[in-house]
């Protein structure tokens, strides 16, 4: 940002009442601004424009000009090629014509002369204020090459980059075209286009640009932040507990933000819902291998049960025991013993007594076997039991409370009609056999299968979602962080405007000021009256504001105007944008802005065109000897310059006669005998050299200030304040009007006793006293002499 | 005094056709109001000559004019007559492409006119 201006606003904003947040939002974007341009572009005057082949000249011709402040008309009929120098001076300079900008393309084909063969050049000499160091810019077409083209530019682009004149080209744009000028009314936004960069504020509007984007960044992401926050609330299942919890804490009115931050940390504790959905996909069920295992070991542990089974083990075990007693009761000491039990006697003898140990021990494994046999059984049982686990035993009941439903495929899962017709029927009623076994576990693995799918759909539903929430959650701590900052952007923002309205407005005041004052000396016998100028900024562009009343009424009668009022009017504005100190231009080049005047207009013209030529200079270009006929009438400081067009676009510049030739010019005339009565020309011709003397001084002064660059306004001050033919001479030789004692004492060191003779000859023979005809008749010359002599 | 009187009444009646509707002169008074201006303005011109240096009248007015200002000082009312005789002297003759001069351009040389009369009669005074 320009530091003069980042100043000026710093200045305001410490000054002003807003909050700190906005006015560290301010400073934070003033500094981050581009950094600011160093050095401005050095001051410039023209010095020649030199064009060949292009539009109306065909061989090179020369407009040659004096690089200091002074009006030049620069006249030519109608097809002349005077506007081929403005033009081409406009093209080398900018890279462009506005005048074509918006013509058709046949406009821009025939650019280049017709009569002229080869390239086409344009050229220009710069004289640099205070160095006096001339820079020459020149570009080359090929024939037959776009006018655009700009191929043979690098010099003269460089040139201009090189002192930054390209920079200032847009913003102080030297070229004023008719075309230009008639138009310049037709948009008022086009107007403040063309004045709002010659104030040098665009660096606020840049920064109002930036303020306002940062803004409405900030206020999008915030806008969006909402808008995703419903379409995640949407996406979030009701159904799932965590989701739901999430959903309710994202879609409350104002979002605990570290609540759902902890919600997103914890695991999904599932529990409900999805605690069975788990239970039934974790389902422990046998493979059919292992049913049919199980089933063949019960089978087996069945036959050898039966088979133990036919002794009656009880029985065997009774006997066993009762053998055992028996055994135990026969007396050892004798070899045989009656039987205890029926009476028999002896019976219980050695042999007995073996047989009966013998079978003994026989019913014992017996009833052992069976009981074995029994057990194996038993587990086997068992194990055909267990096939199927309490959880899935269970699973057919638990199955419809979480919408799936047992056995068959018809079922779809959450169909709640299939729950009530399997449910109160046991679905494991008969499991007697294998097969039956298989289907009820295959039912089951279904089914386990089904929820262990909803399971990992629910899962992945959530992950993705939760994905979604994390990055809105993001978002929403961002906006949550710079809810002040976009609080104080605002404000901010709404600041900076209102100061930029007013800064533009306190520097568009002089130019404003200058341009009214313009058009009151143009408009004559207008019944306009312009009272203000205003730039105001609406939206990205904006408008000048014309208050101009017709008679003193309507505030706003550009309507009323006419042509040739519009044309003098935007004159009176272009001029004192030329005018600017800021501008590195010292030249103002206006292409014809008589055209549609009325001649008590041109007069006014004249004027105001002289006005601005004390301190710029200014070149207009006419089509008619009206304007130079009333800068000769009103006796205007001029340099008229005549430009012909022969065969073959041959144009030919002839300069005219300057106002010190014509002062000379005139004395000649007037100092031939029998012209005037001989007391008459006695007075006149004096005069006349006077005036030539006073005004090739008055050149000097001001071609002086240009060339140091000092003020021209001062410079023009000092001209109108000489009163006398001393004071002005003493303005040359001393640079002071006081020391016109001097005069004639440094007349006579510097250009010897004839030309301090001749100073004070000049001075008796305007007041009155009558000259001898000698002297007389070789004034004129010996003037002419004199001023070649102040010039060198 | 005779000059002066002259001046005057002439002046005055330019001003009539200016001020007064008459349909008689309907189309014609512009021009007819151009010519008394201007005949005004070289009256007064001549008077001053007459008095001051009578052989000037024996030159063109270009150089009665132009010579003035070495006998009546560089005055503007005096640049402002000269100005207001040249642009009077175009309005009078008839030029295919120009309009006419408009009444508030004739009321201001008119004004101009009564000015350059005044300056004259201090003058001479």
């Amino acid at each position: 940002m320009d530091p003069v201006l980042r100043t000026l606003l710093l200045e305001r904003l410490h000054a002003s009442d807003l909050d700190d947040e906005a006015k560290r939002v301010i400073e934070v974007a003033c500094d981050a601004g581009a950094p600011p341009v160093a050095g401005t572009a050095p001051a410039v005057w023209l010095r020649s424009v030199t064009v060949e082949g292009f539009r109306g000249i065909g061989a090179p011709a020369t407009l040659t000009l004096e690089p200091s402040p002074g009006l030049t008309v620069v006249v030519g009929r109608n097809g002349s090629g005077k506007s081929s120098f403005a033009e081409g001076l406009e093209l080398l300079m900018t890279g462009r014509l506005k005048r074509w900008e918006k013509r058709p393309k046949a406009w821009t084909e025939t650019w280049q002369c017709l009569h002229h063969e080869g390239p086409t050049r344009l050229s220009a000499e710069l004289a640099i204020e205070g160095t006096g160091a001339v820079v020459a810019l020149s570009q080359e077409w090929a024939p037959g090459a776009a006018y655009d083209d700009a191929s043979g530019r690098a010099g003269a682009a460089a040139l201009l980059a090189e002192h930054g004149w390209d920079r200032d080209l847009p913003s102080f744009r030297p070229f004023l075209a008719y075309a230009e000028l008639a138009t310049m009314f037709d948009t008022l936004s086009s107007l403040y286009e063309a004045l709002t960069p010659v104030l040098g504020l665009g660096d606020i509007d840049v920064l109002v640009g930036q303020l306002s984007a940062t803004r409405l960044a900030y206020d999008n992401q915030r806008k969006e932040v909402g808008r995703a926050r419903e379409a995640l609330v949407a996406r979030l299942d009701p159904d799932d507990e965590h989701a739901a919890l999430v959903a309710a804490a994202v879609g409350a009115k104002k979002p605990d933000l570290d609540a759902i931050a902890q919600l997103l940390a914890d695991a999904p504790d599932y529990s409900g819902d999805t605690a069975t959905l788990r239970r039934l996909s974790g389902l422990a069920l046998p493979t059919d291998e292992e049913i049919r295992a199980a089933f063949k070991a019960l089978r087996v542990a069945q036959r050898v049960h039966d088979d133990a089974a036919k002794t009656d083990a009880a029985r065997a075990t009774n006997i066993a025991a009762l053998l055992r007693r028996a055994l135990a009761v026969r007396d050892p000491e004798k070899l045989t013993d009656d039987c205890p039990v029926c009476g028999t006697p002896d019976v219980l003898d050695e042999g007995w007594a073996k047989q009966a140990a013998e079978q003994a021990a026989a019913l014992d494994e017996q009833a052992t076997a069976l009981t074995r046999a029994t057990g194996e059984l038993t587990a086997a049982r068992r194990r055909v039991d267990a096939l199927l686990d309490a959880n899935a035993r269970a699973a057919p009941g638990v199955a419809p409370s979480v919408g799936l439903a047992f056995g068959g495929d018809a079922a779809p899962g959450g169909d709640a009609g299939a729950a009530p017709a399997t449910g109160p029927a046991d679905p494991f009623a008969a499991l007697s056999t294998p097969a039956d076994v298989i289907a009820a576990t295959a039912a089951l693995r279904a089914l386990s299968d089904r929820a262990g799918s909803e399971l990992s759909r629910r899962g992945s539903a959530w992950q993705e979602l939760s994905v979604h929430v994390a990055g809105w959650l993001e978002q929403a701590r961002q906006v949550q962080a710079r809810a002040d900052t976009l609080k104080a952007l605002k404000t901010a923002e709404t600041w900076v405007k209102g100061a930029a309205e007013t800064l533009r407005a306190e520097r568009f005041a002089p130019i404003s000021e200058r341009a009214i004052e313009n058009w009151r000396t143009l408009r004559q016998g207008s019944a306009v009256d312009l009272h203000d100028i205003t730039l105001k900024k609406s939206g990205r562009t904006g408008r000048a504001d014309f208050d101009v009343r017709a008679d003193g009424e309507g505030a706003n009668a550009l309507g009323v105007m006419s042509q040739g009022e519009l044309l003098a009017l935007s004159v009176s504005v272009f001029l004192p944008r030329a005018a600017l100190d800021e501008s590195p231009f010292r030249f103002a080049v206006i292409d014809d802005p008589v055209q549609a005047m009325d001649p008590a207009k041109v007069d006014g013209l004249a004027r105001v065109l002289h006005r601005a030529a004390r301190t710029r200079q200014i070149i207009v270009f006419t089509h008619d000897d009206r304007l130079p006929e009333a800068i000769r009438r009103l006796r205007l400081d001029a340099t008229m310059l005549h430009v012909d067009r022969r065969a073959r676009s041959d144009v030919d510049v002839q300069i005219s006669r300057s106002p010190v030739q014509r002062y000379l010019d005139g004395a000649r005339g007037y100092a031939k005998p029998d012209r005037l009565p001989p007391e008459v020309q006695a007075r006149v011709v004096p005069m006349f050299c006077r005036s030539a003397v006073e005004a090739a001084a008055a050149n000097i002064v001001r071609r002086r200030a240009a060339e140091q660059g000092t003020s021209l306004d001062e410079a023009d001050e000092q001209i109108e304040d000489a009163r006398t033919l001393r004071e002005t001479l003493a303005l040359v030789l001393f640079g002071e009007a006081g020391r016109q004692g001097e005069v004639a004492t440094e007349v006579r060191r510097r250009y010897g006793a004839s030309a301090a003779g001749l100073v004070s000859e000049l001075n008796r023979g305007s007041h009155g006293a009558v000259l001898d005809e000698a002297t007389l008749k070789r004034l004129p010359e010996s003037t002419r002499e004199f001023i070649h002599g102040l010039m060198d | 005094m005779t000059t002066r009187l002259t001046v005057g009444a002439v002046l005055d009646e330019a001003q009539r056709h200016l001020d007064e509707f008459d349909p008689a002169t309907s189309g014609t008074w512009p021009h007819a109001a151009a010519v008394l201006i201007r005949q005004s303005l070289e009256s007064t011109l001549n008077g001053f000559w007459t008095v001051r240096a009578s052989g000037m009248l024996d030159t063109s007015f270009r150089d009665r004019w132009q010579c003035l200002p070495a006998y009546l000082g560089d005055r503007p009312e005096a640049r402002e007559a000269d100005f207001a005789w040249t642009a009077l002297s175009q309005a009078c003759h008839h030029r295919a492409y120009e309009v006419g001069l408009t009444q508030d351009e004739l009321r201001t040389h008119l004004a101009t006119a009564r000015a350059f009369l005044e300056v004259v009669r201090e003058a001479l005074a």
